[in-house]
C-alpha cells in the first residue's frame, strides 16, 4: 500500500516536470532578422580547465579559452559556412603550397631534399594584453618570430608539450627534441623568421602541416611572456591574439572574455563577452539552462536528454551533429581464436548495430569503418557488415567453432551507455553461441589493459580525433610501426604489408584526391581483415535558448562560440 | 524455560494466535512461491531485450506497462515483470545461502567458545572481533577488484564469510549458561563425553534462537545482495536481482520511477517479512511470555 502511494506520488511529480518541458522553451528572442551585437554569451562546463598554456593543453575544455583568445597562422572557416573544416588564411595573408627544392644541410653540408612553405603576415596584427608585465606595453605586435618560437616551445623538451611529435617533419625538429641539458639545440633551422615572413622548411613531406599549424599549439607567443610568467603562470595568464581576451579567471569556478578591441577581424564579431562557469555538475547545468542562465547546455544526463529529446516544442533547438569518432569492440589479434579472420568476421556480422544505436538515446549512428562522415576521407560507398546472424554462424563453424566458446569481455564503468551497449553485444553474441562474461573495469584499468598485447581477447576500445585527417584514424590505429607489447596505439596489434603500404604511400601524397584514393583502399582492407567491430560514431546533443543565433557544433572546436550572436532581449512567449 | 523441543505446542500456539508474525510468515511463503514458480510465471525471457515501439522509443526511452509488458520495459527493453520474477529467485538464493554459510560459521564457533571457554573462547571470540571490525564494503570491493567481475559464488561467500558474527556471540552466550545447567551437569556424572553433550545435549536447545537469528539474518542478507548489486558489484550481468534492478534504474529515477520503484518495494516487503516472521518466532520461543 504504502509502496503504491509512493508510487503515485512519483508518477505525479514526474507529471509535472515533464509537462513544463513539453511546452517547450518559455522565452523567445526579439526577433531580429539581421545579426545584432551586443549581450554576453553564458555557458557552463562539468570540469576545470587544466592550462591555458598554448603550448601544452590538449583537452577539450582548455581548448574552448584558448579558442576564443587565440588565432594562429591558418584557421577553419566559420563554423556556419558549408565547408567548417576548410582552411583559410588567418593571421597569415597566404595558404602557401609546399615546395620541393635541394639545398644545402645547415649543419652537415650534404644536399638534401626539402618542402619549403613561405607565409605571409597579415599587417597589423597585435597582441592585446591589458595587465601587461612590467616595461611592456598593453598592445604589441605580432612578429614572425612568435610563431617560430611557438612551435619551437613545442618541440622543447622542457615544455613537455603533446605536440612535440607534430612538427618532427621541420629541419632541426628532431635534433631539438633528442636535447638533453646543453647538449643539443635550441632553435630549428627549418623555421626562419624574416620581415613579415615564416618560412618552414620540411626534410620529409607532410601533407597535414597546415592542419597542425592550425592547432593552438601553434599560436603565437612572446619569449617575453614566457621568461616573465614562466612555465607556472602560463597555466593561468593569457596573452590575445584573438577576438576575445580574458577579464577574470578564478580557478575552477568561472572564466570570463571580453571582446578584444584590437582584434583584426573584430567586425565579424558580435559578441561582447563569453561568460563560462567551471565545475558545473552535469544535472545542475541542466538546471541552470532551464533557469535561462545559461544560453546553451551539452552533455546532458541521460534523463534529461530523454525527457528534452522527445519534446515536439523543444526541436526546432535542439542541435545533433556528429563527433568525428569511432566506438566499437577491438580483438587483440595475437590471442587465440582472434587471429582467425572468420572468427572476427563472425562477431561483425553477428552484432546487431541498428539495435545498439537505438540504445543510444539518439546520441549513436551505426558506423562501417574507423572513419566518421564528416571526416575528409570519409568513404560512403565503404563495404561493412550487415547484421546477418546466419553468416556469422556460419563462418564460426568453418573456423571449427561449431559449439561458439566462452569468452571474457572487457568493458569500462561504471558506465550507463557502455553498460547497456554490453548487455546488447552479450545477447547478439549468445545467439551464435559465443558466451560472453562481461568483465568491467575502471577506465585507468582498462586502457592500460588494452594498450598491451596479450591481456584484453575482446573488448571495448575507441578514437577520438586529433586533427581532420584520415591518417589521424587509419595509420595510428592501423599501421604495423604502431603496434608494441604496451602502450600500443594500434591496440588490436594487427598487422597487413598491404595496408602499411599503401598507408606509408599516402602519408607523403600531397595530391589531396591521389591520397584520399589510397585511404579509401585501405580502408576497405581493414574493415575486410576485421581487426575490430566497428559500431557506432556518437553524436553530440545540445540545447540552445531560442535567442542563440548563428550556432552550429564545430567538428574541430566543438563549442565554437566566436561567430555567434544574441537575439536580445528576450521576451515571454 | 523450555528443554527438549524446538517448537513445542505452547510455542507454536504463541505463534499463531500473533498476527504480525503470520502476515509476515505468509509474505515470505507467497515471495518463496514466486521465487520457485516465478519462472513459469514469468511472460518474457527476463534477459531478452525488445526493440519494438512498445518496449523502447526510438532514442532509447523505456515503455510504460502495457499489456505486453504488465509492468513496462528497462533501459535496455527488457521485461521488468520478467525480471522482477526472476529476480526473486536470486535474492532468496543468495539469502539462504549466505545464511546457511552464515549458520554453519557462527553456530559451531558459538558452540565451541561458549562450551570449552577459557582460551578457545579467548580466541574464537577474538576472531569473531576481528572479522567484526573488518569494513564489509572494503572487503567486497576487494574481492570483486580481485576477481574483475562477479558471481553469485562470491557474493554469497563474502555475505556468508562476513555476515556469521553476531549469531556465534548470541549462541556464545547462550551455551555458557546451559553448559551449567543440571542437565548437563547430570550427562557429564553419567560419563558423557563432550562431543555427545555437544550435540545432543546443548546442539537442541540452541536450535531456537538459531532460527529466529537465520530469519532475520535472511532480510540482512537480501539487503546486503541489493547494496552489492547497487554498487555494481554483485550478480553479473545480464542475471537479474533486485539489486541490480535497482542499479540498472538509477539513471532513470525521474523519467521511470517505476524503474526503482518495483524492486525497491520488492526488497522493503520481502525484508519487512522475514523480519515479523523473526519476531515472531522470538515471541514463540520466548519462555517468559506466558500468553497462551
Amino acid at each position: 500500500m504504502a509502496a503504491a502511494l509512493l508510487l503515485a506520488a512519483a508518477a505525479a511529480a514526474a507529471g509535472c516536470k515533464n509537462k513544463s518541458l513539453s511546452a517547450g522553451p518559455a522565452y523567445v528572442g526579439a526577433g531580429a532578422t539581421t545579426p545584432t551585437r551586443g549581450g554576453t554569451l553564458r555557458f557552463s562546463i562539468n570540469d576545470g580547465i587544466k592550462s591555458l598554456d598554448p603550448q601544452v593543453a590538449y583537452d577539450e575544455y582548455s581548448i574552448y579559452p584558448l579558442h576564443y583568445t587565440m588565432d594562429t597562422l591558418v584557421g577553419y572557416e566559420k563554423t556556419m559556412s558549408p565547408n567548417a573544416v576548410g582552411l583559410i588564411p588567418q593571421l597569415a595573408t597566404n595558404m602557401p603550397v609546399a615546395e620541393e627544392r635541394t639545398m644545402k644541410h645547415p649543419v652537415s653540408g650534404e644536399d638534401i631534399e626539402v618542402w619549403v612553405y613561405v607565409f605571409h603576415l597579415r599587417d597589423g596584427i597585435t597582441f592585446y594584453d591589458p595587465t601587461p608585465p612590467p616595461g611592456m606595453a598593453k598592445v604589441r605586435p605580432i612578429e614572425p618570430r612568435h610563431f617560430k618560437y611557438a612551435i619551437e616551445r613545442c618541440l622543447d623538451p622542457d615544455t613537455s608539450s603533446p605536440a612535440q611529435s607534430f612538427f618532427e617533419a621541420i629541419g632541426g625538429a628532431p635534433e631539438m627534441i633528442a636535447r638533453e641539458g646543453d647538449k643539443g639545440p635550441r632553435e630549428a633551422w627549418g623555421l626562419v623568421a624574416e620581415g613579415r615572413d615564416l618560412t618552414i622548411i620540411l626534410t620529409k613531406p607532410d601533407p597535414t602541416l597546415m592542419y597542425k599549424l592550425a592547432m593552438k599549439f601553434a599560436s603565437p607567443i612572446e619569449p617575453e611572456v614566457v621568461k616573465h610568467y614562466g612555465a607556472d603562470g602560463l597555466n593561468a595568464h593569457e596573452v590575445s591574439s584573438g577576438p576575445f581576451y580574458v577579464t577574470s579567471y578564478d580557478r575552477d569556478i568561472r572564466i570570463q572574455f571580453k571582446k578584444n578591441p584590437e582584434y583584426w577581424d573584430k567586425d565579424s564579431i558580435y559578441l561582447d563577452g563569453i561568460d563560462m562557469q567551471l565545475m558545473v555538475e552535469r544535472q545542475v547545468g541542466f538546471m541552470k539552462f532551464r533557469a535561462r542562465e545559461t544560453d546553451v547546455v551539452d552533455r546532458m544526463t541521460v534523463q534529461d536528454l530523454l525527457s528534452i529529446g522527445e519534446e515536439p516544442a523543444w526541436q526546432p533547438y535542439l542541435l545533433r551533429d556528429k563527433s568525428i569518432d569511432i566506438y566499437g569492440e577491438r580483438f587483440d589479434l595475437t590471442m587465440k581464436p582472434f587471429d582467425d579472420k572468420r572468427v572476427r568476421q563472425a562477431f561483425n556480422y553477428a552484432i546487431n548495430r541498428e539495435h545498439l544505436a537505438q540504445l543510444g538515446y539518439g546520441t549513436m549512428l551505426p558506423a562501417k569503418g574507423p572513419l566518421p562522415p564528416g571526416m575528409p576521407g570519409y568513404n560512403p560507398e565503404l563495404r561493412g557488415y550487415a547484421y546477418d546472424p546466419v553468416k556469422a554462424k556460419a563462418l564460426l563453424v568453418e573456423a571449427g567453432y561449431p559449439d561458439g566458446f566462452e569468452l571474457d569481455y572487457f568493458i569500462t564503468g561504471p558506465d550507463e551507455k557502455v553498460e547497456k551497449i554490453a548487455l546488447s553485444v552479450q545477447a547478439d553474441m549468445a545467439r551464435v553461441g559465443v558466451r560472453l562474461k562481461i568483465k568491467r573495469l575502471t577506465f585507468p584499468v582498462h586502457l592500460a589493459a588494452r594498450m598491451s598485447a596479450g591481456k584484453i581477447p575482446f573488448g571495448l576500445d575507441s578514437w577520438v580525433q586529433d586533427f581532420p585527417d584520415p591518417s589521424n584514424f587509419l595509420e595510428f590505429l592501423f599501421h604495423s610501426k604502431y603496434r608494441a607489447p604496451t602502450n600500443a596505439v594500434n591496440s588490436s596489434q594487427y598487422s597487413n604489408p598491404e595496408v602499411d603500404k599503401l598507408l606509408d604511400a599516402a602519408a607523403v601524397e600531397l595530391d589531396p584526391a591521389k591520397r584520399t584514393e589510397l585511404y579509401h583502399q585501405a580502408e576497405q582492407l581493414i574493415v575486410d581483415d576485421a581487426p575490430w567491430v566497428f559500431e557506432y560514431h556518437s553524436v553530440r546533443v545540445e540545447a540552445r535558448q531560442p535567442w542563440l543565433m548563428d550556432y552550429k557544433m564545430h567538428p574541430v572546436w566543438i563549442r565554437d562560440f566566436r561567430y555567434v550572436w544574441l537575439d536580445l532581449p528576450s521576451r515571454p512567449r | 524455560m523450555y528443554t527438549g523441543a524446538v517448537l513445542d505446542r505452547r510455542a507454536l500456539r504463541r505463534f499463531t494466535r500473533n498476527r504480525p508474525a503470520l502476515v509476515g510468515a505468509g509474505i515470505v511463503a507467497i515471495v518463496l512461491l514466486l521465487a520457485i514458480f516465478g519462472p513459469m510465471l514469468a511472460p518474457h525471457d527476463p534477459n531478452e531485450m525488445h526493440f519494438e515501439a512498445d518496449a523502447l522509443s526510438a532514442l532509447g526511452k523505456p515503455q510504460g506497462p502495457s499489456a505486453e509488458f504488465p509492468l513496462g520495459t528497462d533501459a535496455a527493453g527488457r521485461c521488468v515483470l520478467s525480471r522482477l520474477l526472476y529476480g526473486a529467485r536470486v535474492s532468496l538464493e543468495v539469502g539462504i545461502f549466505a545464511t546457511a554459510l552464515a549458520v554453519g560459521i557462527g553456530l559451531w564457533i558459538g558452540l565451541l567458545a561458549g562450551y570449552y571457554r577459557k582460551a578457545t573462547d579467548a580466541v574464537l571470540m577474538r576472531f569473531t572481533d576481528m572479522v567484526l571490525a573488518f569494513p564489509f564494503l572494503l572487503l567486497v570491493i576487494t574481492v570483486a577488484s580481485m576477481r574483475e567481475s562477479s558471481s553469485m559464488v562470491d557474493v554469497f561467500l563474502v555475505l556468508g564469510l562476513t555476515g556469521w558474527t553476531t549469531m556465534g556471540r548470541v549462541i556464545r552466550g547462550k551455551v555458557l549458561s546451559l553448559r551449567e545447567m543440571e542437565f548437563v551437569q547430570a550427562a557429564r556424572a553419567v560419563g558423557a563425553g563432550n562431543g555427545r553433550i555437544i550435540l545432543r545435549h546443548i546442539l537442541p536447545n540452541v536450535l531456537g534462537p538459531t532460527t529466529v537469528l537465520a530469519s532475520v539474518g535472511i532480510a540482512g542478507f537480501i539487503l546486503s545482495e541489493a547494496v552489492l548489486s547497487y554498487l555494481g558489484l554483485g550478480v553479473p550481468p545480464p542475471q537479474a536481482s533486485w539489486g541490480a534492478m535497482l542499479y540498472e534504474g538509477q539513471s532513470l529515477y525521474t523519467l521511470a520511477p517505476r524503474l526503482i520503484l518495483i524492486p525497491g518495494a520488492a526488497i522493503v516487503i520481502t525484508v519487512l517479512g522475514f523480519n515479523l516472521l523473526g519476531e515472531g518466532l522470538r515471541d514463540a520461543f520466548d519462555p517468559k511470555d506466558k500468553r497462551g
